[in-house]
């Protein structure tokens, strides 16, 4: 389990979410047409498969699979409260959420290189 | 589906609600343990563990049959070093034998006196007893799993729309805001609530489904455990003397043999006899299942003698059942993650509760007497919803204000806990139905909110100490009150909201008991 993983999960999610009518109003006061839905259904349901093949990629499918279920879990819950108390966070987050997780994992990444 | 669930649910969803939260606490056993003994504090990690335990054990009990170390780990940071007192000439069976043993500081090798204290296995004990003892509280426990079990299926079938209102919470909106809050964290977190129902059934389905035990082993379910779950066979004293080999490097062959998880614990059978075997049981991290492995060492030459826990498919599967129910091999995020999804589970039979009394109770006003049914739901459901949040702030509170010396002390620590818990029940008879619900989540709000305070009054590891320097479980032990304490604060807010004007409408008048109720849909 790792910040990437869980900000693919939630992102996913929150693309699920956003891809109905009914949080789709909630987040932009509006219904979307049919092309963006399914292409928000798609971006979810596949952003929800690499962070499960990721997860088991750095844990192993035992744990792994257990680890992708209690992040789906987790961003699920964050979703529900978001679009209840703070609808426009949902999409605003969904955005950011992976690109810091990518800035966290640069950093990672060059800090971890050997010094010479 | 509907009546099925309603009636699966709510005689068992009292005994559910204390199970989820006993259960819920139990992810953290070994954390609440070490803050129930603050005179563990101090203790920290070190490397050298396992020399500085063989010297204690050669010091006190050179002749003991049977040595015993557990080694410290991040979540319980102390060496603990047991062994079986020399046995009296004659009588040569070492299980009788009196057990002895010591904490100590592996940082300083400093014995450490903890007080009397159950800890967080009290937790675990009554999360499937209930303080009922084994036969009625393994049943009581299995039969209300298996109603669950019952109204988590009939519940996702009921719910037809389980996929449109996914994502859907509408609060302020009365019953409504109830049922949406069942489905959301019943469904959000259904992965979870089937998998530790049916885990949790798991647990005990020797207990509940005995007759093919009973049939294959005629009566002898002892035979048939012996051969389920066999233990590694005991060492054989040879009456001579031999010089006991190194540990280390037996640790470090332990570690390829399980590709780099460390040992747990350590059992050395009879040191210094040629007969000596050296045991090592793997620790739990990163391996679902929950069987344990053990590598035997020959305790003279140090060759490895035989590896135990690779089993056959159907133990695999029975002991990855039961590793997913304890979570175990959890990291620290995944833990968090069970908790949470046991909080969302309490959080599901506290409002499935709700609901089934304020459907089935019929209306009556403000003032009218209400029926002895209505009462006495009214008094199980705030008494065990409120209530034993209180108990478990108690039971902290008690384990830090009790004095270290009294007799008793873990019974003690327990009777404050039941008392508590008793007592919420005789105040939600003695006030009108309404009131309890916030003034009762008030007071549990507070009682965790001041147990920062009372820790940093009755220990030196106040919360300023232990964010910046540790210990690690204090800051952390400290912080999760703080969380509950809010969460307890929500509810009571929540349920201290009742809008006058829904009052004066006639036909939309409240069951009184009902708490953030605000107008039927």
């Amino acid at each position: 389990m790792s910040f990437l993983t869980f900000a693919l999960a939630y992102t996913g999610l929150a693309a699920l979410s956003l891809a109905m009518h009914r949080h789709a109003r909630e987040v932009f006061q509006r219904e979307l047409a049919d092309g963006p839905r399914l292409a928000l259904r798609c971006a979810g349901g596949c952003l929800l498969v690499v962070s499960l093949i990721l997860t088991v990629a750095s844990s192993g499918w035992p744990v792994g699979t257990v680890e992708w279920f209690g992040m789906l879990i987790a961003s699920a819950v964050a979703c529900v409260l978001l679009l209840t108390y703070y609808p426009k966070a949902v999409a605003v987050l969904a955005a950011a959420l992976p690109a810091l997780a990518v800035v966290v994992l640069i950093l990672d990444r060059y800090r971890a290189w050997p010094s010479p | 589906m509907a009546w099925l669930h309603a009636w699966a649910g709510w005689p068992a969803g009292w005994v559910l609600y204390a199970v989820f939260i006993s259960g819920t606490l139990s992810y953290f056993r070994p954390e609440i343990s070490h803050w129930m003994r603050p005179e563990l504090a101090t203790a920290r990690e070190h490397p050298d563990s396992v020399a500085l335990a063989m010297r204690i054990l050669q010091e006190r009990a050179p002749n003991s049959s049977r040595w015993v170390i557990n080694l410290p780990n991040a979540r319980e940071p102390t060496l603990r070093v047991g062994w079986m007192a020399a046995s009296e000439p004659g009588k040569a069976d070492r299980l009788i034998g009196r057990f002895d043993g010591v904490v100590l500081d592996p940082s300083t090798g400093k014995e450490l006196q903890p007080r009397q204290t159950r800890g967080g296995d009290f937790f675990q004990r009554f999360h499937y007893e209930l303080g009922l003892g084994q036969v009625w509280g393994h049943w009581l426990v299995g039969g209300c799993a298996m109603a669950m079990l019952i109204a988590i299926l009939s519940g996702v079938i009921a719910h037809k729309q389980l996929f449109r209102n996914f994502f859907t919470f509408r609060p302020g909106k009365g019953q409504r805001s109830w049922l949406d809050a069942h489905h959301a964290v019943g469904v959000l977190a259904l992965p979870y609530h089937l998998l530790i129902t049916y885990t949790g059934l798991i647990t005990m389905m020797f207990m509940y489904m005995p007759a093919a035990v009973e049939t294959a082993y005629r009566y002898d379910p002892g035979g048939f455990l012996i051969e389920a779950f066999p233990n590694p066979p005991h060492a054989q004293s040879t009456g001579r003397s031999a010089r006991l080999t190194a540990i280390e490097p037996l640790l470090q062959q332990a570690e390829r043999q399980w590709n780099g998880a460390a040992p747990a614990s350590i059992v050395i059978e009879y040191p210094g006899d040629a007969g000596a075997r050296v045991q090592m049981q793997r620790s739990t991290p990163g391996k679902l299942t929950n069987t344990g492995q053990y590598i035997i060492f020959d305790g003279v030459s140090g060759g490895m003698l035989s590896v135990w826990g690779e089993e056959s498919g159907a133990m695999q599967v029975h002991g990855v059942l039961y590793g997913l129910h304890m979570a175990r091999f959890s990291s620290f995020s995944l833990r968090w993650m069970f908790a949470l999804c046991g909080v969302l589970g309490t959080l599901m039979v506290a409002t499935g509760l709700v609901l089934w009394s304020v459907k089935r109770m019929p209306q009556r006003a403000e003032g009218q007497r209400a029926t002895l049914g209505q009462r006495v739901v009214e008094i199980l459901n705030n008494g065990t919803i409120t209530g034993l949040p209180i108990a478990v702030a108690v039971y902290f509170w008690a384990n830090r204000l009790l004095p270290v010396t009294l007799a008793e002390r873990p019974a003690w620590e327990i009777r404050c806990f039941f008392a508590a818990w008793g007592l919420t029940y005789i105040a939600a008879l003695l006030q009108n139905a309404r009131t309890p619900w916030p003034r009762h989540f008030f007071v549990g709000a507070l009682l965790f909110a001041l147990l920062p305070l009372v820790n940093g009054l009755t220990t030196p590891a106040h919360l300023g100490i232990s964010l910046m320097q540790g210990p690690a479980i204090y800051a952390g032990f400290d912080l999760s009150m703080l969380g509950i304490a809010a969460l307890l604060a929500i509810a009571a807010w929540n349920t201290s909201r009742v809008r006058p004007e829904r009052k004066e409408t006639a036909g939309d008048t409240l069951p009184a008991g009902t708490p953030m109720l605000e107008e039927r849909s």
